[in-house]
């Protein structure tokens, strides 16, 4: 019976440190054969969730890189940002900054099952112990299966010699092909509930901050963006949003495409544009930077105005 | 408690140190521990359901006692029957009221008279069919004189609850069970190995198997709409791993615990994927339900006596039963009956016991023949699972009329991560691999390895381990639970 349990004990103990062994190694192997080098054209990169994603298309945009990819939320930007900024010769950052990034949703974004199981893994090899025992303690059964899809999935890379690089499954422009408007729009109409003021999520808030203050110190630059949003978008949290903006970021500039006046075939739902509003868009704001936007002061009232002059121009051009 | 959760890693090794360092001297007191360790594993998830398990035991008990003293046959009858209707009618308002109300109901109204009753809602006790067949398979042979009704009520209770199979089998028969309860159990440090090992190996067919066919069998059978023939196939084949995974695994898990405590239960499983006909796989899937439906219920009906059409209704009724008894839906009895037609030529033919060895037995693979043979019957059972899957019969229908349609020959394609996909067909296939290599055995791990040198023999078990690791996905209840 003695024998059975030392014998038992022992197994379990030099399997458990066999698994530990294991999983260093290929999260090792991940951290020194991946490639997060960008082309030298891009000075600029976008993060951000599926908004930009979809709105930023960076053929159309000169030296930009959008990075922003669906369902992120800022815990798993910062660790890309972590990633790619000192790999990069890059000038500044735009940074999603909207409705539902603050939302309290964005927490089950961070250590939610789903999430966390398809976003852990491509970023668990490069990521600080803080960061792991912050989705530990917050969600420790997921956090322990997480652990165990990212060293299947990046056994998988290895064996495949697929290893992590920027390109293609790292974010980047998504073009969106649907139009969903007439039927999101019949849905807000047989919808009678009205909406309820939303709490924020102050751990993603947290780590925009931290992101922010990453990019300070290897002098990065940093812009906050919002991308169109349709006009029905909700948006119950507007006023958190800009009283935030001024309490916690007053020194960084932000740039509000909220309102882009785009038509209803344009977008792919209230939150999305599709192909076609980013093509639009892409190109007004390729203009934008082009006519200067970054290095000029009072960057709202420049949006602004050269917002206004692109509605005129399609008022008098229908 | 589910076998694969924190929670039982904790309570195993508890109750293995009081079972063989404190109680080890005394079977009273062995036997009282399996029975307080068996109503925690049971209230663990709904104690008020102890209840129902106490009083059925008591029942039994005391009808067990009586049977042993009455003579007169019209009162063994009665006392037969009080434990019948008893745990029948436990199992009938728990499982299947709701389901003949609205049966009742709809064939009422098809008639034109609306009837105005209402379903209840009603909590499916879990492992209420295994327990009450276990209970019942013992009032049965007591009546039948076969067994000797025990005196000793906390064996007997022990015998009812027994943790390790008490939710979702094997069904034990009171013979081979029972008898166990009244020998003290000395510890044998090979049987406890042995033990370990069919534990492993449940929890692979549970964790890596099951629990990730299902990611992919779910999304496939829940979108089946918007899903080509192909993918349907895809999602069918991987259904039928994900029941036998989970079905055979807690299986497993079951056995080798109950081997870690000095007990032997039957083989539940034994490869039925690699049947060469229906009958072989009948003989092979979950042994202990097909043994008990046919001792307790084709066997009293006259079995294969009598004509043509007795075998014929009794194959219909022992199948449509046994449907049934997974669960209140059209599906499962539909499910019986198709099994049952699948059966009917080999009876009518009388070859329904040709294939009672095991396949390419001495062989690494099997003939032509055999492959083919091997091929139609695992083909026929995918097809069937399709209802055993399905949310009602029209989904059923609507998921087998895509499949044979014309978008069959398109590329099988659906939501899930193709990378992920892979990774769950790449085990898959090796996990046949091992159940073939395995076939002769009581269960695939058993022998594979003793050969070998000690520690690359341990290097298999590590590997089984870091597959169990690197798929552990968020902890998913056993399909048999709700049956």
């Amino acid at each position: 019976m003695k024998t059975f349990i030392n014998k038992t004990v022992l197994i379990l103990l030099t399997f458990s440190i066999g698994i530990i062994a294991f999983v260093l190694l290929i999260h090792y192997t991940i951290k020194r054969t991946s490639d997060f080098n960008l082309s030298e054209e891009y000075k600029y990169l976008i993060f951000g969730h599926s908004h930009p994603e979809c709105a930023f298309d960076d053929d159309l945009l000169e030296n930009f890189k959008n990075l922003s990819l669906s369902g992120e939320s800022y815990f798993f930007t910062y660790q890309k940002v972590k990633e790619i900024i000192p790999n990069n010769n890059i000038q500044a950052v735009f940074i999603e900054y909207s409705n539902s990034l603050i939302d309290k949703k964005m927490d089950e974004w961070i250590w939610g099952h789903e999430k966390m199981n398809a976003y852990f893994p491509w970023h668990s090899p490069f990521m600080k112990k803080d960061d792991m025992l912050f989705l530990y303690e917050k969600n420790s059964q997921d956090f322990l299966n997480a652990i165990s899809t990212s060293t299947r999935n990046n056994l998988s890379r290895v064996l495949s010699f697929d290893f992590i690089t920027i390109e293609p499954k790292y974010g980047g422009y998504k073009k969106l092909i649907r139009n969903n408007i007439e039927e999101e729009i019949q849905k807000l109409n047989t919808n009678t509930n009205t909406p309820k003021a939303r709490e924020l999520s102050i751990e993603n808030l947290n780590y925009l901050e931290k992101i922010i203050n990453y990019c300070n110190i290897n002098n990065v630059k940093v812009f906050l963006i919002r991308s169109p949003q349709h006009k029905y978008f909700p948006r119950e949290n507007e006023k958190a949003l800009l009283s935030l903006k001024k309490q916690k970021f007053e020194n960084l500039d932000f740039l509000d495409f909220d309102k882009f006046p785009l038509k209803d075939n344009q977008f792919g739902d209230f939150g999305h544009i599709n192909y076609q509003g980013a093509e639009v868009f892409s190109l007004w704001f390729n203009e934008l930077i082009q006519n200067g936007l970054l290095s000029i002061n009072k960057k709202t009232e420049f949006i602004n105005k050269e917002i206004e002059k692109f509605r005129t121009y399609n008022i008098v051009n229908e | 408690m589910l076998f694969n959760s924190i929670d039982f890693a904790v309570f195993l090794p508890i109750v293995f140190v009081l079972y063989w360092f404190v109680a080890n001297k005394n079977l009273k007191l062995q036997n009282y521990l399996i029975v307080l360790a068996s109503y925690t594993f049971y209230g663990w998830w709904d104690w008020r359901f102890l209840s129902l398990i106490l009083f059925s035991t008591i029942i039994d008990y005391y009808v067990g006692r009586r049977l042993l003293v009455e003579g007169n046959v019209l009162k063994r009858k009665v006392l037969l029957w009080i434990s019948i209707l008893v745990n029948l009618g436990f199992l009938g308002f728990f499982k299947y009221y709701n389901f003949f109300l609205d049966n009742f109901v709809s064939a009422f109204s098809f008639f034109g008279t609306e009837l105005n009753a209402n379903s209840l809602n009603i909590i499916l006790p879990v492992g209420i069919s295994f327990y009450t067949f276990q209970t019942l398979s013992y009032t049965i042979d007591v009546y039948r004189r076969k067994l000797e009704p025990t005196k000793d009520f906390i064996a007997f209770t022990a015998f009812v609850s027994f943790f390790p199979q008490l939710v979702a089998g094997p069904i034990e028969r009171a013979s081979n069970l029972l008898p166990q309860f009244y020998k003290k159990r000395t510890f044998e440090y090979t049987k406890a190995v042995d033990g370990l090992r069919q534990i492993l190996w449940g929890l692979f067919k549970k964790i890596v198997i099951a629990d990730n066919s299902a990611q992919l069998a779910n999304e496939i059978f829940n979108n089946s709409d918007s899903y080509s023939g192909s993918t349907l196939v895809l999602g069918a084949i991987f259904f039928t791993f994900q029941i036998y995974g989970d079905f055979s695994g807690y299986s497993d898990i079951a056995i080798g615990t109950s081997r870690l405590f000095g007990f032997n239960l039957k083989q539940n499983f034994a490869f039925p994927y690699f049947s060469r006909d229906i009958a072989e796989f009948w003989r092979r899937w979950h042994i202990s339900l097909s043994t008990w439906f046919r001792d307790y219920l084709y066997i009293p009906l006259g079995g294969s006596r009598g004509g043509t059409w007795m075998k014929v209704r009794n194959t219909f009724i022992i199948f449509i039963v046994s449907g049934f008894w997974h669960g209140a839906n059209w599906t499962f009895i539909i499910w019986g009956a198709l099994n049952a037609l699948y059966f009917l030529p080999l009876l009518l033919l009388n070859k329904n016991r040709t294939n009672k060895d095991t396949v390419a037995e001495g062989k690494y693979l099997p003939s032509f023949k055999e492959l083919f043979q091997i091929g139609i019957t695992f083909s026929l059972t995918v097809l069937a699972w399709v209802f055993f899957r399905a949310e009602n019969i029209g989904h059923a229908i609507s998921y087998l009329s895509t499949i044979f349609s014309s978008s069959i020959f398109d590329f099988p394609k659906f939501k899930t991560s193709r990378l992920f996909t892979l990774q769950v067909i790449i085990m898959i296939i090796l996990f046949i691999i091992i159940e073939w290599k395995g076939r002769t055995s009581e269960y695939a791990l058993e022998k594979i390895g003793f050969r070998w040198n000690k520690y690359l023999r341990l290097s298999l078990y590590f590997s089984i381990v870091l597959l169990i690791f690197m798929f552990l996905g968020k902890e998913q209840q056993f399909i048999y639970f709700q049956f």
